[in-house]
Parts: C-alpha cells; structure tokens; sequence
C-alpha cells in the first residue's frame, strides 16, 4: 500500500509541480523579456458586429451547417480599384476644377454653406477626428461640389 | 532639402518636445505650418537621381545592391546623399543638415496627415531604460546597453475604412464531468471598421508595425514638409493587393475574436465560415512616427522600437539562458517533492480509511472518483506546462523579431 501510494503521489505530485513551475517561469519570463506585446483593441476600430442571424440549434448535421452558410452569407464585392492588386496605393485625389468653371464661377457662397457642401464633397463627416482643410480649400471644394452637381460628377460615398 | 533659419540662415530641425521647428544655432523657433522658404520653391524641380543616371548603366548592373539607390545632391554643402526607393527625408552625411526630398513625394504620393513626433529621443530612451530595467532575466549587459542609432523615422500608413460581412459555424465542447457535449451554432453579420492603420512600407514587417498600436488620431494634422526636418521618413510602396490581404487579416481575425465571445462556455472553434472584406476607397495617407533604437548583443543586433507619440516600447529581449533554466529546474524540483509528499500523505490516508472500513457493494463508485482526481491532477499539471511552454516559445519568437535583419536594415541602412 505504501508503495502504491507513493508512486500515484509522485505522479500526480510531479505532474502538477512540473507544470505550475513551468507556468510561473513563463509568465515571469514573458513579463521580464517580452515588451509590447498587443496590437490595438478591437473596439478602438470597430463598434462590434451587427448580427443577421444567431442560430443555436438544429445545426449537428453537415448540410445544415453548409445551408446556413449559403443562407446568411452576404458577400461585399472589393471596390474597382482594388481589382488590379499589382497597381501602387495612391491617394484619392479631390476631383480637379472643371473648365467651365472659369467661365461662369459659381455663385457666391456663404462660409458656413462652403463647409456643409466642403465636407459633403470630400466626404469628410463634420465629427471625424482627423484635421479638416484650411478655409480656403473649404471654400474650393464647394465651388467643386457645386460644378460637379451642375455636370452630375459622381460624388465620393459619405463616410458612415 | 535643409529647411533655413531666417534669422541666421542655419538648418531647422522638428523639436518634439516643444511642438516646432527650432534652429539649433540661434534658437529661434517656428510653427512647421509657418515656415516660408524659397528653397521649397525651386526644390520641386530638383530630382533625385538613379545610381544608373549618375555613374552609367553598367556601375548599376555591376552592383546590385546599388540598383535601388538615389542620388541627391545635398542643397547646402554639394555632397552626395545616397538614399533608397522610398526614402523622403534623410540627414546629409556630410554636413548633417536635414534634408527632405521633395522629389520624391509626387502630388498623389504626398501624405495627407502627419502625427508629428511627441517623444524626444531622450524620452524613448528613458522610456526603454524603465521598461527593461527591472526584468528578472534580462542580461545586465543588455540593461545597461549603449544604442548603436537611435532613429526616428515617420513610418507610411494608409487608414482604412472597412466592411466585413461573414457567416460562420462555430463549435462548442462543454465538458461535464464524465461525459462532454459538443453543440454547433450559426453567426452572421456585418462589421464596420473605421480608421484602422495598416502599414505602407514592404521594408517593415507588419507584426512589428502593428505592435506599435495604438495611436491617437485625434492628434493628426495636416501634412507638411517641416515636420520631417531632423527625421527619416519613407514613402508608400504597398499594392493594392498587399493593402487587401493585411486588412483582409485583420478584419477577418477581429470578426473571428468577437463571435467566438458571442457563444459563452465552453472550448470554442470556428468550423466552417464564408466571409469577404469590402474597402472604402477612399483611404487615408499619414506618417506615423517611431523611434528605432538598435544595439548589439553577443554578435546580433536588435531594434527596440518605440511608439513615437505615446512612447510605448516594442521589443523582446535575450535571456540570461542559465539563470532561467536554473531557478526553473531547482523550482519544477521543490514543487515536484513538495506536491509529491503532499500527495503521498493524503493518497495514504484515504487508502488506509478505505481498507479498515468494512466493504460495500458502492466501493467501485468511490474508486471511480479518486481515479477522475488522480486523472484530473495530472491534467491540470500537463495544461500548465503546455501554457508555460506557450509563453516561453512566445518570448523567443518576439526576440527573433527584435533580431529581424529586415527591421535593422529598415533603420540602420540610413545617414548617420
């Protein structure tokens, strides 16, 4: 009985002492020796996922599951630039002044209209964190906007 | 290009520490957005030129390694400045005015926004000695070391917005006791991303870019060419393909994390999924910056990287080897005995109750729950070893990054 007892306590005895010893020295080593070891949070960059279907039963067999697939997968189809992957990333350039413009400018426009219409055109929402142009350029892009309204240019998608 | 005092016509540098352009000579200092200068002018028709154009054809199919080097003429003393592909802004290395090549940065090539440097060079490296300082297993050597450059280089970003839509099955094992369960549930949805920073330059590596993270965007200004005075920058050389496939990851791994938190309990996998990523195109061009600090250690160099806005340090560091494996060996031992008699003692006590008790018919119920303790011990030791072992192999793959010959070559090949 004896020495039963004490192989099954230098079993599980080792086991366990081994393991704990290994966890407490990795996590030791892993806080002395390892620096900045996160990316961002996800919720810095998206506000979670908006759920389409939420399915907790009835999926055991294999065809269910591919019918579930089928069903509820909506595919986003990539934007007609990012269909030549060889091409270099450029910046969206704003749409240039169209000639016409010189001939007949557009009307006047008020400041606060300018910033509206700047914000519309370059598809910059008002509360976005990034920097927004200098007056100027505002007042540009209006003139922009309202000769690409006039020509019905495409207008840039507004941010959500 | 050296941006010029106008005071006293002697090169300006970016000063962190005080949000300007200050002139080390007179000390005068300037907003960035403030500085007017002729030689920004004339400098947009200066070109840097190919290795090839400057020495012939053959000087740059003799040298390969040459082949994606420039050649710019330093505006202030006439010495040559070798730069590569992407570089914008250098030091001459002759007369280490700042320079900033504005060749290079063609209208669509430009960056909309620059987070300009709010960590000093003395700030990174106080900011590394903290981190490092108290480490148990780092070698002394390597706390007190002695940087080989310290660089502080605007790295390219492009800030994306983006949907990703998936449908996936995701498995459950639950276990419970004797027996385990295993349940299949459905997810669908959509996600927006907004803002997400993925890194422009193929000369890094994304791991150790993204480990940067995060910044504060709040902070991002316009783009100009005098935040780069004093400091290193490279332009976008990513494809659109490259672009696709790092957000693809990211998105599709941030998806993953948040339905798998959406079924509770249990040991959870993703067995089945169909997802696609849709990028607004409209993407977004900034220099972040980042201090690169390299050192030498036994025969290998490193690079700690340093978050140039917040100062949070990147690296993982050599281990003094037998002082860990000392003190692990000693302390798996001392566990080992001292869990062993523990166990030895407790084993005896309850098999020497169990022989001088009178049998029953239930005796073979209580032999199968010590043997589910005995089994469950021993368990748990072997998943706390493997989880030890995890973040051990982790800490070793994280000094290999700090090893990359990629990431020294991104900081060291550059003027002095």
């Amino acid at each position: 009985m004896t020495g039963f007892s004490m192989f099954l306590g230098i079993l599980m005895g080792g086991s366990l002492g081994v393991g704990l010893a290994f966890l407490i020295f990795g996590s030791l080593l892993n806080r002395s020796n390892n620096h900045g070891d996160s990316l961002g949070e996800n919720s810095r960059y998206t506000g979670g996922i908006a759920y389409s279907a939420r399915i907790d039963k009835s999926l055991h067999k294999p065809a269910a599951q591919t019918e579930f697939l089928n069903t509820y997968y909506t595919p986003l189809y990539p934007d007609p630039v990012f269909k030549n992957p060889q091409a270099k990333v450029v910046r969206k350039m704003p749409v240039p002044q169209a000639p016409a413009m010189q001939a007949n400018p557009a009307a006047p426009v008020s400041p606060q209209a300018a910033v509206t219409a700047a914000a519309a055109a370059t598809g910059f929402p008002s509360s976005t964190a990034f920097p927004t142009a200098p007056a100027a350029q505002a007042v540009q892009a209006a003139q922009v906007a309202t000769v690409q309204a006039a020509q019905n240019y495409p207008t840039p998608p507004a941010q959500q | 290009m050296a941006t010029l005092c106008k005071n006293c016509g002697h090169a300006l540098v970016f000063d962190p520490a005080i949000q300007k352009v200050r002139c080390n000579q007179c000390g005068s200092t300037f907003f960035a957005e403030e500085v007017e200068s002729e030689s920004k002018k004339y400098v947009q028709d200066k070109k840097a030129l190919s290795m090839a154009e400057v020495y012939g054809q053959n000087t740059a199919n003799a040298v390969k390694e040459y082949l994606d080097c420039y050649i710019y003429t330093c505006s202030e003393c006439g010495g040559e400045v070798m730069i590569t592909g992407t570089e914008v802004s250098t030091k001459c290395v002759y007369c280490g005015n700042p320079t900033v090549v504005f060749s290079r940065i063609s209208k669509q090539e430009c960056p909309e926004f620059i987070l300009p440097f709010a960590i000093t060079k003395e700030q990174a490296l106080a900011c590394i000695n903290k981190e490092i300082g108290h480490g148990l297993f780092v070698p002394d050597a390597v706390k007190h070391f002695t940087p080989e450059s310290v660089h502080g280089i605007y790295i390219p970003y492009w800030i994306v917005d983006a949907d990703r839509s998936e449908a996936a099955i995701i498995r459950k094992k639950t276990s419970n006791g004797k027996s385990s369960t295993i349940t299949f549930h459905g997810r669908s949805g959509k996600m927006h991303l907004k803002n997400l920073p993925v890194d422009a330059c193929t000369m890094l590596s994304d791991e150790s870019s993204s480990r940067l993270e995060p910044y504060d965007f709040s902070k991002l200004v316009l783009f100009d060419e005098d935040y780069l005075l004093g400091f290193y920058s490279n332009s976008s050389d990513v494809t659109y393909g490259d672009l696709s496939r790092a957000v693809e990851n990211r998105a599709s791994k941030m998806f993953d994390e948040m339905m798998l938190e959406s079924v509770k309990g249990g040991t959870k996998t993703i067995v089945g999924f169909r997802g696609s990523t849709a990028i607004n195109p409209d993407v977004k061009y900034a220099l972040l910056p980042a201090w690169f600090v390299t050192f030498e250690h036994e025969g290998k160099h490193h690079t700690i990287l340093v978050n140039g806005q917040t100062g949070k340090v990147v690296c993982g560091l050599p281990i003094r080897k037998a002082l860990f494996f000392t003190l692990l060996t000693i302390t798996c031992i001392l566990f080992a005995v001292l869990f062993s008699i523990i166990f030895y003692h407790i084993i005896y006590a309850m098999m020497s109750s169990y022989a001088s008790r009178p049998r029953r018919h239930s005796s073979s119920s209580s032999n199968n729950s010590s043997g589910k303790i005995v089994v469950g011990l021993i368990a748990a030791g072997v998943v706390m070893a493997i989880a030890g072992v995890k973040k051990i192999k982790n800490v070793l793959a994280k000094l290999k990054l700090t090893q990359s010959s990629k990431t020294f070559n991104f900081t060291k090949k550059r003027q002095e």
